[in-house]
């Protein structure tokens, strides 16, 4: 039987449009889009002038104007991307970054090739712990945010961050200072109109730019600094089943210590532990000085080989309370890591 | 010789116009070619498209089911018309706005 003519027209239709589906899903590489984020963050009273953009291996760009960037943004390693910059691109391969440290009256810029190893195996093996977002038409998105963070002498951190504390340093990058930034300006010139048209609502930042105060150099280096230890806990309070960790380097995450009482970590020292509630309102919240990156500095220098240092966290039998230790496997019964 | 004429097999059509539907649909939506801004217009442009489908199928059915399909292109039609005016109205008053 003859095909009736607008069969044939539908037809040709669908097969055009099969046709460009399967072209634009290979030319997108749409099976290796995913959602994310990035945001930037810098060192506390340090502010910047800054061109950033994530660069995709196919040529995509996640760019951010040109940003002044005060305390608004976030500081290093706590910037917040808001839910309206998501998009759904193929994974960065590099970050290229040019910015005016204006507190140091210097440039840099650099363009850096991003782990790819490490972000593809964290966007794949952590899918819970990537944030949620439902868009207007309804459309849950799950992305993870790239979370850079500048401080002084160039130094850049990039962090993966998540929910429920999750945030993972990927990558630490040294820039280059360079002599151009302004369009048409000299490096000096450009850093001279930036600073001299400087102004923050924040009484403390204006007057360190005005007053040329000199940046700290050191703070951030010394608060980036990793370790690998074990956590380990002794007869925590029973209802105790996960212990929120916020390191000094700023790395995160969340652990479940009702099926493990070891955990190997390789980040900062901590900064904060927070258990979840338990016996009604009770919690577990312990804050941590500077200051135990040194006894951390201080117990790696005195390692023996084969060593491993421990955190540990120990409440007394019969006491209501629960203390901490730096320490080392040696020193520590070895049976505590046995699970 | 005689050249019979072929009879339209309407709900052949019908299924066809519908995948073809879901085509543009995946196209524009699925696929990211249209902003989340666009969203709405483009829903407005598929109400265009599926109106059109139904509009030939009915033109072209010689059978009872012509009326259900005069019907579907009625609705679509007056709804993308109404959304479409709905539009223009919303962005002269926008604009007006702006000034």
């Amino acid at each position: 039987m003859k095909q009736h003519k607008l069969i044939s027209v539908f037809l040709i239709f669908t097969i055009l449009l099969v046709g460009l589906n399967s072209w634009t899903y290979y030319k997108r590489q749409s099976w290796k889009r995913v959602y994310y984020t990035a945001s930037i963050g810098v060192a506390k009273n340090h502010p910047v002038d800054l061109y950033a953009k994530l660069i995709t291996q196919n040529g995509e760009k996640y760019s951010s104007s040109s940003l002044s960037i005060e305390d608004d943004f976030g500081f290093w390693g706590n910037s917040y991307a808001s839910s309206s910059d998501i998009e759904y691109m193929t994974l960065p391969d590099s970050l290229f970054i040019h910015w005016v440290s204006l507190r140091e009256r210097k440039i840099f810029k650099g363009t850096f090739k991003l782990p790819h190893k490490i972000i593809d195996s964290i966007f794949k093996n952590n899918k819970d712990k990537k944030q949620k977002h439902t868009d207007y038409y309804g459309k849950l998105k799950k992305y993870f945010n790239f979370s850079i963070g500048i401080a002084p002498e160039g130094k850049i951190t990039v962090w993966i961050q998540g929910k429920n504390n999750f945030q993972k340093e990927i990558a630490r990058f040294q820039a280059q200072e360079f002599d151009n930034y302004l369009g048409n300006s000299t490096g000096q010139e450009s850093i001279d109109k930036l600073v001299g048209k400087f102004y923050s609502s924040n009484h403390k930042i204006d007057s360190i730019i005005k007053n040329n105060i000199p940046p700290e150099l050191k703070k951030w280096e010394f608060l980036g600094k990793k370790f690998t230890y074990y956590i380990i806990h002794k007869n925590l309070p029973k209802g105790i089943n996960t212990l929120k960790i916020d390191y000094f380097n700023k790395d995160g995450d969340e652990y479940n210590v009702s099926s493990h009482n070891n955990f190997l970590i390789q980040s900062g020292a901590p900064k904060w532990i927070t258990s979840n509630k338990f016996d009604g309102e009770k919690q577990l919240r312990f804050s941590f000085p500077d200051s135990i990156i040194s006894i951390f500095k201080e117990k790696k220098k005195h390692l023996t080989a084969k060593d491993t240092l421990v955190f540990l966290l120990e409440t007394q039998p019969n006491e209501n309370s629960t203390s901490s230790f730096v320490t080392t496997i040696n020193e520590l019964d070895s049976s505590s890591i046995n699970n | 010789m005689t050249q019979s004429k072929s009879k339209l097999n309407s709900s052949y059509a019908f299924i066809i116009a519908v995948i073809n539907t879901i085509l543009v649909y995946i196209y524009l939506f699925k696929f990211g070619e249209v902003s989340e801004n666009e969203y709405f217009n483009f829903s407005i442009l598929l109400l265009f498209i599926i109106s059109l489908q139904l509009g030939f199928i009915s033109y072209f059915d010689k059978t009872p089911t012509k009326k259900m399909y005069k019907t579907l292109t009625i609705i679509f039609f007056v709804l993308f018309i109404l959304l479409s005016v709905g539009v223009l109205m919303l962005n002269s008053y926008a604009s007006g706005f702006n000034h």
